[in-house]
């Protein structure tokens, strides 16, 4: 229960119990009370109710709130009932975050009922002033608090046990809650420390493979340059020259990326791959392989001319989904629309998704592959369709 | 006169690779594949001297496919040519049955000169090449397995066999033992007949894995 709730029914509680509401429907009209009791008993309930909203933070001072009160008793010989619970209250809320906390309201509202069963104080209810038992006249002084009767035992008893059932109740449901709570941040931290692994993985990967896209690219020049002087046998010396040192950069550019690629492979610990990097032109190959294991997919356009780098992402994201369309519906077709828009290669995969569920890790790493690039990607389930939007910038100069 | 053919997914390469071989004296390029498949037909077709070979090919790769050529009756020697000396590739071209490993982007009389050696049966790996052969296979030692005919060398031979393994070559070997340069090769070839092996490379190879030479 939150600490306003609380509030409420306590301040309900010190409403009908306060002299006001009880002493005028008491049979025997009432003595002891104080000129200005009426203002005093209004600033105690406004304290008692403050104590309950501060119980969460500072629960020591906030049972001293409605205990204060209590030091009018010797002079009224009655105190608010409401007083009382707002301190069981204040326990019951400090009880939810331990029992340490809970420990000076606890012993305060026991000390009240200690009090109260061993005296002849009277505790204003809704029915009237009522006694622990002991009828006493009207005017009993403080001094005979501490005569013991019969029935005093019992009183005690019950208002100690169902302090303690109340603080209990509460200590047991807090606990409950902070090993809940517990559990959630765990498993949220845990799924953090997944997402950010996957992540440095994924890029890791992005980054091995962009640059041994760029490695093969570079390698290519270096064999042109090394090679076309004897593919054109008439080029004149200046031109051999020309083509002699960019073929020794291009072999220095080579030997910077294989230590890159070092690095990042280690980083990876991937194994070393014997096929070429993919690109659009292998994506036919991908699209009937798809085919050829039943699945049934829909090409409309084509991609055209694509540069190594995003045509390794558009081939990467295909690969995905159609695995994954393969994955979540098995019998339903695929769909995949090419677009070239000015600058740009677009490509939208629809195909009916058979369960509703978080995006996959495949997901999250096309997203990174694709964003890396300066490309967009858009990714969601409406009418039971899936349908992955890919953009990505074109350099065609 | 030794015939060569070329393999590399990329045409671009494929046919300055060509150019660069065609144009050494004695060396003659006879077919290109552009992929494992390809190759592997081109060879059994023309069975040339040398197959120049890309690691990374569509279909069958470069290492399948010499897998492939050497498991035949043929005589055709691998020269493998990739963008990325990464040990795993030299390692696996080795053991698949390559004579030799060579970066892609070397200078033309390099490339000849590696095509050549592998056409003799003498290449022999860079010597950094070597020392990370030798890294990798101390850190696969387990235990050594049997090399049929390792047992049969003679200790001279045995000499010249480790001496190979060091990646010193025929005359080194001969100054260091102080031997005939003829007497070294002849010890060689012995040793290869011995165990069976197409190239110095392999033997190198076939040394490391019957626990002849330890690396280290």
């Amino acid at each position: 229960m939150a600490p306003t709730i609380h509030a409420v029914v306590v301040g309900g509680l010190l409403w009908i119990t306060s002299p006001g509401y009880v002493l005028p429907v008491s049979p025997e009209g009432y003595a002891g009370q104080l000129p200005g009791a009426a203002a005093l008993v209004g600033v105690a309930g406004v304290a008692s109710v403050g104590g309950i909203l501060l119980a969460r933070w500072r629960p020591w001072w906030a049972a001293l709130l409605p205990l204060a009160p209590f030091l009018l008793l010797p002079w009224t010989g009655w105190f608010v009932w409401g007083w009382f619970a707002a301190l069981v209250s204040i326990a019951s809320i400090a009880a939810l975050d331990g029992l340490r906390r809970a420990l000076v309201p606890t012993v305060a509202a026991v000390g009240v009922a200690l009090v109260y069963s061993t005296s002849t104080v009277h505790a204003l209810l809704p029915i009237g002033p009522v006694t622990s038992g002991r009828q006493t006249p009207a005017g009993a002084s403080a001094t005979s608090w501490l005569g013991l009767d019969s029935r005093v035992g019992p009183v005690l008893v019950a208002y100690v046990v169902a302090i303690l059932a109340v603080v209990g109740v509460s200590w047991a449901v807090g606990g409950a809650r902070r090993a809940r709570e517990a559990r959630a941040a765990a498993e949220r931290s845990e799924h953090r420390a997944m997402t950010v692994e996957s992540t440095a993985a994924e890029r890791a990967r992005l980054a091995r493979d962009l640059h041994d896209v760029v490695a093969h690219h570079v390698s290519l020049v270096a064999v042109r340059a090394e090679s076309a002087p004897f593919q054109h046998p008439t080029l004149d010396p200046e031109a051999r020259t020309v083509l002699a040192a960019i073929a020794q950069d291009a072999r220095a550019a080579l030997g910077e990326l294989r230590q890159v690629l070092t690095v990042l492979q280690r980083a990876e610990g991937a194994a070393a791959e014997r096929a070429p990097q993919p690109g659009v032109t292998e994506l036919g190959a991908l699209v009937s392989d798809a085919r050829s294991a039943g699945q049934v997919v829909e090409v409309v356009g084509a991609a055209g001319d694509v540069p190594a780098a995003p045509g390794y992402v558009l081939y990467r994201a295909v690969q995905e989904g159609l695995s994954n369309a393969r994955r979540h519906a098995p019998e339903a077709s695929v769909r995949l629309e090419w677009r070239r828009p000015d600058g740009r290669v677009g490509l939208t995969m629809t195909n009916l998704s058979g369960q509703d569920g978080p995006p996959g890790r495949g997901l999250l790493g096309m997203r990174e592959r694709v964003e890396a690039l300066g490309g967009t990607l858009h990714a969601g389930r409406s009418n039971g369709t899936f349908v992955l939007e890919v953009e990505l910038p074109v350099d065609e100069s | 006169m030794t015939t060569v053919v070329v393999a590399d997914d990329q045409p671009v390469v494929r046919h300055g690779l060509a150019a660069m071989i065609g144009a050494a004296e004695g060396l003659e390029v006879i077919g290109q594949a552009a992929d494992g498949e390809e190759l592997v037909s081109l060879v059994a077709a023309t069975s040339p001297d040398v197959a120049v070979v890309d690691v990374r090919m569509p279909r069958l790769d470069g290492i399948g496919a010499t897998r492939r050529i050497v498991a035949t009756d043929g005589t055709t020697r691998v020269l493998i040519l990739t963008t990325f000396d990464i040990d795993e590739y030299v390692y696996d071209a080795l053991r698949a049955g390559a004579s030799g490993f060579l970066l892609k982007d070397v200078p033309a009389e390099r490339l000849v000169e590696a095509v050549r050696l592998v056409a003799d049966g003498s290449m022999l790996l860079g010597p950094q090449v070597t020392r990370r052969l030798v890294a990798d296979v101390a850190a696969r030692r387990g235990t050594p397995t049997a090399v049929p005919g390792i047992d049969e060398l003679t200790a001279r031979e045995r000499e010249v066999v480790l001496a190979v393994a060091r990646g010193l070559s025929n005359a080194e070997i001969a100054a260091e033992l102080y031997l005939g340069e003829p007497t070294v090769k002849s010890h060689v070839s012995e040793a290869l007949r011995k165990t069976r092996c197409r190239d110095r490379v392999q033997l190198v190879v076939a040394a490391y894995e019957s626990g002849l030479v330890t690396p280290g």
